[in-house]
């Protein structure tokens, strides 16, 4: 889906060709789920194939974090103030700090507001300003929620699934967009509060697991007892679940 | 003399019928021979393959034929039997092929329009030279597969 939603899109793609050093990499297989209708007819579909998005300094450390799929104008425009955010954090006097405040203060935004702050691009460039910080870099963005409901009330609840193009005004992607704005990177900034100069490997278990709901340490990615609580013929119950099925039974 | 033709008699007698009952023997041979006994066991494996998978997974009766069931694969063997197009003579005897399209597999594509660095540690090689962030997309299943 993001391939085909974000990353074939010429917008998008320019947009992280010309700013980033793009790179993906891969947390674990995706799950396929396969349905054989006995009659040679056979489809197959992936199962929650979770995306997160980093933005990285050079030595490794993250700047922010846009948790999930997002619709191509929203992550063009996150991706640019999260540019525009690292451009600043070499000028503020303690940049750890500056991130933690950062992180901070979008989290009790999103939680207060509802939305995150918007950060002020060319806030450098100002005459007036003595001090990048994030009192300088912030400010609230109403002009973006109401972009965002206008986009809402254009997209589609069935559209052409033909036109790869199509699958941007998708209505669920609208809404996934915005319960990754609104709940999700709420819980994103309050991890990175608490460890501002983090690398991915320190958080993206806990991203996945606590933000996304896929835990990527679980061969069963947390379906275990949906699949085989209910689940009559013990015998078919893989070994590791048996112990969690009987518990789960015998209540 | 009298006991010499009485046995030439006999000789004659004895081979006439012998004849005979030869030539009648062979003719009814011929008319009411039974039909060939392998037709009979094809029909019943054929039949008996085409209806095994449905009652082994309804009534978990498989052990009626154990025989059958370790013959072939049961995963793959139905959908084969089950297919209309399999059963036509014209097609699954002459082409010897499965009637059923190959499924599509999990092929490489392009990972979209973006021009990706091949590993992480370039990337933030790359990031040194350039001042630009890093872009580091995490997903289940890779970027390059049909299904990601």
């Amino acid at each position: 889906m993001a391939r085909t939603v974000l990353f074939s899109d010429e917008a998008v793609a320019k947009a992280i060709n010309e700013k980033f050093e793009p790179v993906w990499v891969s947390v674990r297989p995706v799950p396929t789920v396969t349905i054989d209708f006995g009659n040679g007819k056979k489809i197959t579909r992936t199962l929650h194939g979770n995306v997160a998005s980093y933005v990285l300094n050079a030595d490794g450390s993250i700047i922010d974090i846009l948790p999930g799929l997002y619709e191509p104008q929203q992550y063009i425009s996150r991706l640019d103030q999260l540019w525009w955010v690292h451009h600043y954090k070499p000028m503020t006097r303690d940049p750890v700090a500056f991130l933690a405040d950062y992180h901070q203060k979008q989290m009790v935004a999103i939680k207060t507001s509802g939305t995150s702050l918007e950060v002020r691009p060319n806030a450098d460039l100002t005459k007036a300003l003595i001090e990048i910080n994030t009192k300088s870099i912030l400010k609230a963005s109403s002009a973006i929620s109401k972009v965002t409901k206008a986009r809402m009330e254009g997209s589609l609840e069935h559209p052409d699934f033909n036109e790869p193009k199509a699958l941007a005004s998708w209505r669920r992607v609208h809404e996934d967009t915005d319960i990754n704005e609104n709940q999700r990177r709420a819980q994103v900034h309050e991890m990175l509060a608490v460890r501002p100069n983090a690398h991915p490997e320190d958080v993206t278990k806990k991203l996945y697991r606590e933000v996304l709901h896929a835990d990527i340490d679980d061969p069963y990615m947390g379906l275990g007892p949906t699949l085989f609580d209910d689940y009559p013929f013990r015998e078919d119950v893989p070994a590791e679940l048996r112990t969690s099925h009987a518990v789960s039974n015998s209540h | 003399m009298l006991i010499k033709r009485s046995s030439a008699a006999l000789f004659l007698l004895l081979t006439a019928s012998t004849s005979s009952l030869q030539v009648f023997a062979e003719d009814f041979v011929a008319q009411k021979a039974p039909p060939p006994k392998f037709e009979m066991t094809r029909l019943d494996i054929s039949k008996r393959a085409a209806e095994f998978p449905m009652k082994s997974i309804i009534g978990n009766r498989g052990a009626r034929y154990p025989k059958l069931a370790d013959s072939f694969d049961v995963g793959t063997e139905p959908a084969k039997l089950a297919n209309p197009e399999a059963v036509s003579p014209a097609k699954s005897v002459d082409s010897n092929k499965p009637s059923v399209k190959p499924q599509p597999t999990n092929e490489k594509v392009e990972p979209g329009k973006v021009r990706w660095h091949k590993a992480v540690q370039t990337a933030l090689d790359a990031s040194k030279r350039s001042g630009k962030p890093v872009l580091l997309f995490q997903m289940m299943g890779r970027l390059d597969d049909r299904f990601c």
